[in-house]
């Protein structure tokens, strides 16, 4: 590559994943809005570097969504719910600069994971997009469903309900078959149904500032060292395979148009916590608990390049923009996108490179000045967080509505906490309600009502056998649990 | 400059947004054209890209501005509230019909001024290159002996309405199935879960020029000139042909002489050499209707569609 | 009356409300065999089911466990509370139309401040200004998220 295109490539990498890190960690705005507001500036770029600039920013917000995931328990993009888990557990024992050292260094193993499967193999992995039908995407919603088995810590009961209230918000909108308006009550608002990331930061963030205001006579904040700090030589061998775990599932989810990142953060957490060694640690500020999911999410952000560049299909809501950049720029992603332009997808190539490089450098320098600040008096930091979130979820769709909408469900949220239902049940209902209902329906259409379909399609029929084994342990393990309390009980 | 002018532009059409009805001080110089496609989406590139051209060829300064929400009824109430000044224009697609029809949204197509088309996108029906299927014959004669499978982008859409209406023409029952956005369908029939496709050939365009997907028909009432081979579904002894459209519309009360304007640009746009490369590539038809016709057409195209929409019982 | 019964009894309503949604939705010729109502009546059910066994378990255990939580003293207290918290939100949505998204945010930012800490000092309103001028900045200008501009507008 000439020296000049290397010139350009490098501070459009910079540029792009300062600008999704700040995008990613704004509550609300998503990582293809961040993308999108950016995409008008690059049309006057060169198309290689404006490419580059628009994958950058999605690298900078996949990293981005974790930091107020563990600052302020609020996931910034819908695939940092999962590490919300274990990040704030960990700031609230003081070891916020920890966490946020892991998520980083984890986001960087898994994009440079991510990268290294992208130019290797991106043409022939294209295929694997092909293997997943209607059937496919089903029995992997379901997958995803499974994991509220996990998640639901105290009560497997309370949990479900929680999923299935997550998957009754799911069904607003309009009917993905008919194409009939259901429960939107004629306002053309909840036509396109209520976007997950809204409900997230309702639940998660309204729902903590109206549980904390309620909160009376408040403890002192733990002392917090205002560094991030990088994770020592034990903590790194313990977070290897759970980064392994995420870089894998990541790698995979990416691939397959509809996945996105949120399904494979929640799915690397659970199989971490399942090859654990310390699954007791999980829920209650574990590392593992946070390289997992960001290691996941951080892949996705790169190899969700194979599904464009070998076939011309996104992948996600970011990679839409990411293809609209491209076709901007007059160039047409898909397997001739190889031939005609090989120079831009080498420039891409290098340009994931130096945001991947860059993201550590970024994040090591934002890091320290995002911990001073939510380490600042409790109103103080509350009126902030209250005033980020009615100035982000605006930008969702430039809507109050919106905004009123996040403040249900911060209602909702704090009712939650009320009853001690686990709230991440409901998130994922709503982040899979949607592919779930809209491919099993579409796959008996296809089979003519047979529901033998999903056993006969070789994809779907693995997905759904994963998930009913990991169903009954967990049944298993909660039901053994309730009749050792039950013993106890007895005995006392 | 340029971007203090372009920023107090957007504010102020904002302000129009939240119905403050506010006067621009130079009502010709920024014409902001407003689309409900997010950026990157179909209607924003097509904007972004005639943009340079429109400016080169007709003068003027304009600027695109994404208005999203509730599937272009936003964008359609930002227009249709706006001070009738030739300042802000809407840029048409069937979808803000359907978004009429199928909710009850504040404003509606019938309170937005069709100004003129600019183009037709071609809708192609297809299958994969690797599959048994030669013909559109081919497609039909197995939806009759055995089941069909038949795919269109959305589910309340112009694509389903041509499958839809195909099936009745040809007298088949296959199963049709509905995506969400034309690459999630692209897929299943790339790997044969589909027989058939329909979309707007930019969406495939990719894929064909791979020549991993074979043409059927085109869905219009002639053939495309990239591809002079491929018979229209009327030649093939359908009668079907639909035309998805992009143009412009504004609010009610245009005055006569910014129509006039508009009128007189677009064909000179549409002969313009560099335009019409990019327009070409793009796999757009170039389809210029005046005003007078255009409003026709709009009511056509809705009463059309409002009586697919109710025969099927998707609205009351 | 605890809380998984009172959780159970919402549920139970909820799911009652919703069935009564999902029951009402209409036919379509273009509907497929589960149709648009399918999924919503089997969650409406199974969230009844989940609702149910809830209620009867926290009926049966209720006089052998001890309750694990106690409410909060004063538990009249935090509910109030909380309402003024959510006042404060929806002032906003009704006010950031007419004085413009500067204003409201400053004003935002007091409000949440003085409510949560019971005074206003000098910092405390220079510390509101300044960041909702910050805010104008990060998601304004930076960003590019027209925001609405208020009344403002108007005026120039």
């Amino acid at each position: 590559m000439d020296p000049a295109t290397l010139l350009a490539i490098v501070p459009a990498a910079f540029g792009g994943v300062i600008w999704g890190i700040v995008g990613g960690a704004l509550p609300g705005i998503s990582p293809s809005i961040t993308m999108a507001l950016l995409l008008p500036l690059t049309y006057g770029m060169d198309p290689t570097a404006a490419i580059v600039m628009l994958a950058g920013t999605y690298v900078g917000a996949e990293y981005g969504g974790s930091i107020p995931a563990i600052l302020i328990r609020t996931p910034g993009t819908n695939a940092a719910a999962a590490t919300v888990v274990d990040g704030y557990a960990m700031k609230e024992q003081g070891r916020a600069g920890e966490a946020l050292g892991i998520s980083l260094y984890s986001g960087f193993i898994g994009g440079l994971f991510g990268l290294g499967v992208v130019v290797l193999l991106a043409e022939p992995l294209s295929t694997v997009a092909l293997a997943f039908t209607p059937q496919a995407y089903f029995a992997l919603g379901v997958l995803g469903l499974s994991v509220i088995a996990s998640l639901a810590r105290e009560s497997l009961l309370k949990g479900l309900m929680a999923g299935v209230l997550g998957l009754m918000i799911a069904t607003i909108g309009t009917d993905p078959v008919t194409g009939l308006n259901r429960f939107t009550f004629g306002s053309a608002e909840l036509l396109s149904g209520i976007p997950p990331l809204l409900v997230m930061v309702g639940l998660f963030a309204v729902g903590e500032l109206l549980a904390q205001s309620g909160e009376t006579g408040w403890g002192q904040t733990v002392a917090e060292r205002a560094r991030i700090r990088f994770p020592g030589p034990a903590v790194w061998r313990r977070i290897a395979l759970p980064q392994a775990i995420g870089s894998v599932i990541g790698a995979f989810e990416g691939m397959m148009p509809g996945g996105g990142g949120a399904v494979s953060s929640f799915l690397a957490y659970n199989e971490a916590r399942r090859w654990s060694r310390r699954k007791d640690e999980f829920g209650r500020g574990s590392p593992e608990g946070i390289a997992a999911p960001e290691a996941a999410n951080n892949t996705v952000a790169c190899t969700s390049l194979v599904p464009i560049l070998g076939l011309g299909i996104p992948s996600s809501n970011s990679s839409a923009v990411l293809l609209g950049g491209f076709l901007l720029h007059g160039l047409i992603p898909g397997p001739m996108l190889f031939v005609s332009h090989s120079d831009v997808v080498t420039g891409l190539f290098a340009g994931l490179l130096a945001a991947n490089i860059a993201m550590v450098a970024v994040g090591y320098v934002m890091l320290g000045p995002c911990i001073w600040l939510v380490s600042r008096p409790r109103p103080y930091l509350m009126a902030f967080i209250y005033a980020l979130v009615v100035s982000g979820v605006y930008a969702i769709e430039t809507s109050l509505f919106q905004v009123a909408v996040a403040l249900a469900f911060g209602v909702v949220g704090y009712a939650l906490r009320y009853f001690d239902v686990p709230l991440l049940p409901m998130v994922l209902g709503v982040i899979l309600g949607f592919m779930v209902e809209s491919n099993y329906r579409r796959a008996l259409v296809l089979s003519g009502g047979d529901h033998l379909t999903f056993l006969q399609d070789p994809v779907s029929a693995g997905f759904l056998i994963v998930a009913a084994l990991f169903l009954l342990g967990s049944a298993a393990r909660h039901l053994s649990r309730a009749s050792r309390r039950l013993h106890e009980g007895a005995a006392v | 400059m340029r971007v203090c002018r372009r920023t107090v532009v957007l504010w102020l059409v904002s302000a129009l947004t939240v119905g403050c009805g506010a006067a621009t001080t130079e009502p010709r110089r920024v014409v902001t054209l407003v689309t409900h496609s997010s950026p990157g989406g179909g209607s924003d590139v097509f904007l972004r890209e005639m943009i340079p051209h429109l400016t080169r060829v007709i003068g003027g300064t304009f600027i695109v501005q994404n208005i999203q929400g509730g599937s272009g009824a936003k964008a359609m109430a930002a227009v249709a509230h706006a001070r009738p000044e030739g300042a802000l224009f809407y840029a048409t697609t069937p979808t803000f019909i359907y978004t009429s029809l199928l909710s009850d949204p504040s404003a509606r197509y019938t309170d937005l001024e069709p100004v003129v088309n600019l183009f037709f996108d071609p809708e192609v029906l297809y299958t994969a290159a690797d599959s048994t299927f030669a013909t559109l014959a081919d497609v039909l004669a197995h939806a009759r002996t055995g089941r069909g499978r038949w795919g269109a982008a959305n589910p309340a859409s112009l694509e389903r309405q041509v499958m839809e209406r195909l099936k009745q023409a040809a007298g088949v029952s296959p199963a049709i199935t509905t995506f969400e956005g034309g690459g999630d369908m692209l897929i299943n029939v790339l790997n044969h879960t589909l027989d058939m496709g329909v979309g707007e050939l930019q969406e495939i365009r990719a894929q064909l020029d791979a020549g991993r997907l074979r043409l059927l028909g085109v869905v219009g009432d002639d053939r495309l000139p990239q591809f002079p081979d491929v018979p229209t579904v009327k030649e093939q002894g359908i009668d079907l042909a639909v035309r998805k459209f992009r143009g412009l519309a504004g609010p009610k009360g245009l005055p006569a002489d910014v129509i006039a304007a508009w009128e007189a640009a677009i064909p000179k746009l549409l002969d313009d050499p560099a335009y019409r490369k990019l327009y070409t590539d793009n796999s757009l038809q170039p389809g210029f209707m005046p005003h007078a016709e255009y409003v026709t057409f709009m009511r056509e195209f809705g009463a059309e569609t409002e009586a697919f929409l109710k025969q099927s019982g998707v609205i009351q | 009356m605890n809380r998984d019964l009172a959780f159970g009894l919402l549920g139970a309503a909820l799911a009652a409300g919703y069935y009564r949604l999902a029951a009402s939705i209409p036919q379509s010729a273009l509907a497929d065999g589960v149709g648009p109502r399918g999924l919503p009546i089997a969650y409406a059910v199974v969230l009844l089911g989940l609702s149910l066994i809830l209620i009867g378990r926290s009926v049966r255990t209720r006089n052998r466990e001890p309750r694990t939580r106690n409410a909060e003293p004063g538990s009249q207290h935090p509910a109030v509370r909380v309402v003024g918290m959510l006042a404060i939100g929806a002032a906003y949505i009704a006010l950031v139309p007419w004085l413009g998204y500067v204003v409201t945010v400053a004003g935002l930012l007091l409000a949440v401040t003085w409510y949560l800490s019971g005074v206003v000092t000098r910092t405390i309103v220079l510390v509101a200004a300044s960041g909702a001028v910050v805010f104008w900045l990060l998601f304004v200008r930076l960003l590019g998220i027209p925001h609405p501009p208020g009344f403002w507008a108007r005026l120039f």
